[in-house]
């Protein structure tokens, strides 16, 4: 491109340097404004597969700020260095007029009305060859932008196997712009594209074809005249027209809002009148801009469309008369998801495995080469356990959003919402609610944000207030943890699913569960009236495109580490500080005390023993006795194979089964005794015992009391009597009221409570084995069934998340709905915890 | 089309599975309904009601479209006779 370029815009001056303050805008906004290519089209019309192909790694995704449409720009690729343009993806849209704010922002980029967003050199339309017909509408309403507009012709192989011949060079001639055919997944066309939207940046907009009635358009230019300053551009004079048109032509809409902010009351005045006088002579006036339209494309597409063959019935109508059925349809959206989080569960596992061991054997390194204190418990359990809580949540978020986004490029999601719209519309709620709650499944702030495309307010606001009790990714470890540990791998409906996998689907389902008599509650209360009839286009089905696929996981999973990513760190290292402050030295000194005097009793028992056995023994001696030694090493030996037979069993203490081991162990013992030597080897063997068993009760007892003694543990006794019921004990209580500002903290606390002391047992390296053996001071299992299942529905129905709360003041404007949400899902979760206990309780 | 004319009409809620439909406007004179013209549905223009119910499945121009209950009674269709003169 030449460097002295020179613009033909001139009425948004402010552009290059509102664009330097983007966070995406690079390069020469000194000398030039880079060119700016804007990419549009309607939905499904693999825009994005295109944008990725023209733009490669080099893409930026953020959100058009005050609304959540993803708003993604990139370079465009096979470009020299001095020639750089920038391509800005808008979102899908089958007409600039909007109905609501989302679909708003294709018209105000197009327009070039959003400060956020410099305004487009040139437009480039994607159009799916195979639905000419519905694609041209848009596109004959940008041709009027007065840009100047290159259309790719996409998909352009299926045209031709449906047999569909398109005449494209004559198609060039009917639009006046360059049309371009393309099939973007092989990467076909792409370099006559490229060179196409090279040439055309400093292109004339293309001529306009008028195809509204000539009274219209008469219309048209009195209400501009009259509200327009009248020494405008050509370029202004078009964008004038088509927002004037669109706010004519689409009563109530966005544009006609926007317009009479801007002009108030007297516009209000003549848009009526003019809308008088038209409907008078046209009849309905929300028909006149297709009607006109079309007819022109009706027209055009008999020229340049010669279809060899007649339609007949495609795969895709094939698939959809099973997958749209209401029944085998249904079933198959239940086996999907079902798949979907088995997958979920059984592929992330290895993998946060590995990353679980990597991160305890690098505490582990740092525990063993720093001397004791608090620098190296900080950098062990806080900064490193931190880390590790931060990507140990990555596989499941990429596998979920490997799913999704499969889901949704192949076209199935479509299907699964238009399946689900009778199940949402008893709730009041339309089937495009849908997405902002699937996407609550991984994050509820995503999800509440994307509420948005609800055009009801009354449907957005429900949608709203039920999306944070769809179970996010930030609960999933809470789950995988508890469901590890206590869950046992039984396997359900003849080796289908595993116990495991059907509890992890149960936790899902609780807050969807929960979240339809909420919903009913809430439209027959609070948000009464009429809801937004369901539109939404099946799109052909297509093979996924990994391109599309790898991009939304790579987005998500950056999102999450930076975002989330931050936060579970600092207060991973928070929780940590909590927990370890004040740590008293005169603790240690007392429980050194306490371990001193086991020994010395231990040693008191040993010298006893020897004395029995002669003059010349001694403690050593004792040992080295091969009478002795051989009784013990049996003894040993017979007790280890009772521990290992209670454990592979697994036999519960003092049960039936358990007494009969115990008994047996116990004759083989009693017969060990009967030898020479044997009753003392034995003795031995008990003394050891007791001084292990001494020595572990003290070391767990040092660090509990450190905990205790802590900041945070004496947050946790403090509300000990409101958890008990749940049957949780302080600790989970602690962990619980850590997780409040955000949940994802619950893992790292529970990892910190358990690893602050200094006892560092081979065995229990991981939480959830510790989980296993953690005991209340009775001595009982503090962790069974019923206490997994009550902190699990705890977590699945709680409020414990910051951003969330922060997303809803956003959205719905008032303080009172985010003391609402936290009120109501807090008092849901508590009550929800308790009657799964107390059920589960009846069943175990 | 006039309004008090349009409410004699067939509404598309009222085909049958697989049957076939000319659309003859859309009814109410707010936003929804520009946005089915914008969508395809004008004067003229052939559909097939794929699948009835709620939401029903209609193609029109070659694209399936799920429309909820709402959507089905803003879409008029002519009369077979009426198609059959023109």
């Amino acid at each position: 491109m030449p460097p002295n370029r020179q613009r033909n815009d001139t009425s948004h001056s402010g552009d290059s340097e509102t664009g330097r303050h983007g966070p995406d805008q690079l390069g020469d906004a000194y000398t030039q404004r880079t060119p700016i290519v804007a990419i549009a089209g309607n939905p499904n019309t693999g825009k994005s597969t295109l944008f990725n192909a023209l733009t490669g790694l080099s893409q930026h995704v953020a959100n058009f700020p005050g609304v959540t449409v993803e708003k993604r720009t990139g370079w465009l690729g096979g470009t020299s260095e001095g020639g750089r343009i920038k391509i800005v993806d808008v979102p899908g849209a089958y007409s600039l007029g909007a109905t609501s704010e989302d679909e708003a922002v294709v018209s105000d980029v197009l327009l070039g009305r959003r400060s956020d967003v410099p305004s487009p050199d040139l437009i480039l339309v994607s159009v799916d060859a195979t639905n000419l017909a519905r694609n041209l509408f848009l596109v004959t309403q940008i041709l009027e932008l007065g840009r100047p507009v290159v259309v790719a012709m996409n998909m352009s192989d299926l045209a031709i196997a449906q047999g569909i011949d398109i005449d494209a060079k004559r198609l060039s001639n009917e639009l006046g712009c360059a049309v371009v055919p393309i099939v973007a997944t092989k990467q076909q066309g792409l370099a006559e594209l490229r060179s196409a939207l090279i040439d055309h940046l400093d292109a004339d907009a293309p001529e306009q074809l008028s195809m509204l009635p000539e009274h219209v358009e008469a219309e048209l230019c009195q209400l501009c005249a009259a509200f327009y300053e009248t020494n405008m551009n050509k370029l202004e004079q078009a964008q004038a027209r088509m927002e004037m048109m669109q706010s004519l032509l689409s009563p109530a809409g966005i544009q006609e809002k926007n317009l009479s902010s801007r002009w108030g009351e007297r516009y209000t005045v003549e848009i009526t009148k003019s809308r008088q006088r038209l409907g008078v002579e046209f009849g309905s006036i929300v028909e006149l801009e297709a009607k006109s339209r079309y007819a022109w494309i009706e027209k055009t597409i008999q020229q340049v469309i010669t279809r060899r063959q007649p339609r007949r019935d495609t795969k895709t109508d094939k698939v959809d008369r099973i997958l749209t059925n209401r029944f085998l349809g249904t079933a198959f959206l239940l086996v999907v998801m079902s798949l979907c989080f088995q997958a979920v569960y059984t592929w992330a596992v290895p993998l946060m495995d590995t990353i679980d061991t990597v991160f305890a054997s690098l505490a582990q390194f740092v525990r063993a080469s720093f001397p004791q204190g608090a620098f190296t418990s900080l950098m062990a359990d806080g900064v490193i356990a931190g880390v590790g809580a931060v990507l140990v949540f990555l596989p499941q978020i990429l596998i979920l959003f490997l799913f999704l986004a499969i889901l949704e490029d192949c076209g199935y999601l479509a299907r699964a919402a238009f399946l689900l719209d009778r199940w949402m519309a008893l709730l009041g709620l339309n089937g495009k609610a849908l997405f902002p709650l699937l996407s609550s499944f991984a994050c509820a702030v995503p999800g509440i944000m994307a509420a948005r495309t609800i055009e009801n307010k009354r449907d957005r606001f429900v949608t709203i207030l039920i999306a944070p009790l769809m179970s996010c990714s930030a609960r999933l470890p809470v789950y995988v943890l508890l469901i590890g540990a206590l869950i046992p791998a039984t396997p359900l409906l003849g080796g289908l699913l595993s116990a495991q996998a059907a509890t992890l689907l149960a936790m899902y389902l609780v807050g969807v569960f929960v979240a339809i008599p909420i919903a009913w509650l809430l439209k027959k209360t609070i948000f009464r009236g009429e809801g937004q009839p369901f539109l939404m286009e099946l799109p052909t089905y297509k093979w996924p495109s990994p391109s599309v696929v790898f991009t939304r996981m790579w987005v998500q999973g950056r999102e999450f580490c930076v975002t989330a990513g931050t936060i579970i760190f600092a207060v991973s290292i928070l929780i940590w500080a909590l927990g370890y402050y004040p740590h008293a030295s005169k603790i240690g000194a007392t429980f050194e005390q306490q371990r001193k005097q086991a020994n010395t009793t231990h040693d008191e028992v040993l010298a006893a023993l020897s004395a029995s056995v002669g003059q010349t023994s001694n403690q050593t001696t004792l040992r080295t006795n091969k009478a002795i030694a051989a009784s013990l090493e049996e003894i040993v030996q017979i007790e280890n194979s009772f521990e290992r037979a209670v454990q592979s069993a697994p036999l519960q203490p003092h049960s039936e089964a358990w007494l009969q081991a115990r008994s047996a162990a116990d004759l083989n013992i009693e017969i060990v005794t009967k030898r020479p030597m044997g009753s003392i080897a034995y003795s031995l063997w008990l003394s050891d015992r007791a001084l292990t068993q001494r020595l572990h009760d003290i070391d767990q007892r040092e660090s509990g009391t450190y905990l205790r003694q802590s900041i945070l543990g004496q947050m946790g006794q403090w509300i000990e009597p409101v958890v008990k019921p749940l049957g949780w004990d302080w600790r989970i209580g602690t962990a619980a009221l850590a997780s409040f500002p955000a949940r994802e903290v619950f893992i790292a606390t529970m990892g910190t409570i358990y690893n602050l002391g200094t006892d560092v047992d081979e065995q229990s390296s991981g939480l959830r084995s510790k989980l296993r053996s953690v005991t209340w001071p009775s001595g009982e299992l503090v962790y069974n069934v019923p206490v997994a299942l009550s902190v699990m529905v705890f977590f699945a129905l709680c409020c414990q998340c910051g951003s969330t709360l922060a997303a809803i003041k956003r959205e719905m404007l008032l303080w009172r709905w985010v003391v609402f949400t936290f009120v109501y899902m807090t008092s849901l979760a508590y009550v929800g915890a308790w009657a799964t206990y107390r059920l589960a309780l009846q069943f175990v | 089309m006039i309004r008090a004319a349009n409410d004699q009409l067939r509404r598309l809620g009222t085909l049958a599975s697989g049957e076939d439909g000319t659309v003859a406007g859309v009814a109410n004179e707010c936003w929804p309904g520009k946005r089915l013209a914008d969508l395809g549905f004008v004067p003229g223009v052939s559909l097939t009601l794929v699948r009835a119910g709620s939401p029903c499945i209609v193609r029109v121009a070659g694209k399936c479209l799920a429309l909820g209950v709402g959507y089905q009674d803003a879409i008029c269709l002519r009369d077979n006779a009426d198609e059959e003169k023109a």
